[in-house]
């Protein structure tokens, strides 16, 4: 659980997001931050979370509050990294994939084995971050044995050029 | 008298933990009669997704407190709602899914005493 240290829950239903944070809490090193509308949560992403689990409906928020797609878009235009949940009562497929559509990490319909599937996602995004870190340091450690072959390359050259060495070592 | 509530995910949940128990069933307590409102007064006012907007937020709370026999009933007003179908149908619908949660409330208020 290293790798996470911060997560946004961000549902209007008071009871749900408890429910989630509570069931989060047992990772004590994770730090958990509830909001009850996507504004909110935009104006917190100073933050830096690192997984967000965001409600698809924001209706008890009122008319004119920002839904859980618009959220999703903007989280993933000021973060791209961030990972977004998305949360719905909802267990209609084009809905999922709407959302997955937009950058959603994965889609959890709120019943009674939501809090579960919540931490597996939370398991495999920590999996999938491992898999990156390991991805960058190999890419890393191929660039500075490719750098280091090219300065050898041209350190023979340059040695070869002012009779330092020749092709005829005289080993035999 | 039959009993309408079935806590068993609500306990394990908790992990039978009584005090965490008691704050999800006031928080429900306390939720749900303003929930209730919302749905009638919108049926009233024939705000169908104003209807609709409660009965699916009201909707994980029902499962959670286990009230089995209310699941398929707000399932079918969020439905109707948002369709806009078989509107004649969603007065009935409602007193039936408003008794069951009455009756609901009564045994978790009972249950957390």
């Amino acid at each position: 659980m290293n790798q996470i240290q911060t997560i946004f829950i961000v549902d209007d239903d008071p009871m749900q997001a408890m429910m989630l944070q509570d069931y989060l809490s047992k990772y004590s090193t994770i730090s958990i931050h509830v909001f009850g509308s996507g504004e909110e949560c935009l104006k917190n992403m100073g933050l830096n979370p690192q997984i967000i689990f965001l409600d698809y409906n924001f209706d008890l928020v009122g008319k004119d509050a920002m839904d859980g797609l618009d959220i999703l878009k903007e989280v993933k235009k000021l973060a791209p990294d961030t990972e977004v949940v998305m949360f719905s009562g909802q267990d209609k497929i084009e809905v999922a994939v709407n959302t997955m559509k937009y950058g959603a990490y994965d889609y959890i319909v709120k019943n009674e084995s939501a809090f579960h599937r919540s931490e597996n996602v939370i398991f495999n995004i920590i999996k999938r971050l491992k898999l990156t870190q390991e991805a960058k340091l190999y890419k890393r450690l191929t660039m500075l044995l490719g750098i280091a072959f090219l300065a050898m390359i041209v350190l023979i050259a340059i040695l070869y050029s002012k009779g330092a060495i020749s092709s005829n070592p005289g080993w035999y | 008298m039959e009993r309408i509530t079935d806590l068993t995910f609500l306990n394990t949940f908790a992990g039978g933990n009584k005090d965490k128990m008691k704050k999800y069933i006031s928080m429900f307590l306390q939720l749900c009669p303003n929930s209730l409102t919302n749905m009638k007064t919108s049926l009233e006012s024939e705000n169908y997704d104003g209807l609709r907007a409660a009965a699916h937020a009201l909707k994980p709370q029902i499962s959670y407190m286990g009230i089995k026999a209310a699941e398929p009933l707000i399932k079918a007003l969020e439905h109707h709602a948002s369709t806009k179908t078989e509107l004649d149908k969603l007065p009935g619908m409602l007193t039936e899914f408003d008794g069951l949660c009455r009756k609901a409330m009564e045994e978790l208020a009972a249950e957390i005493a």
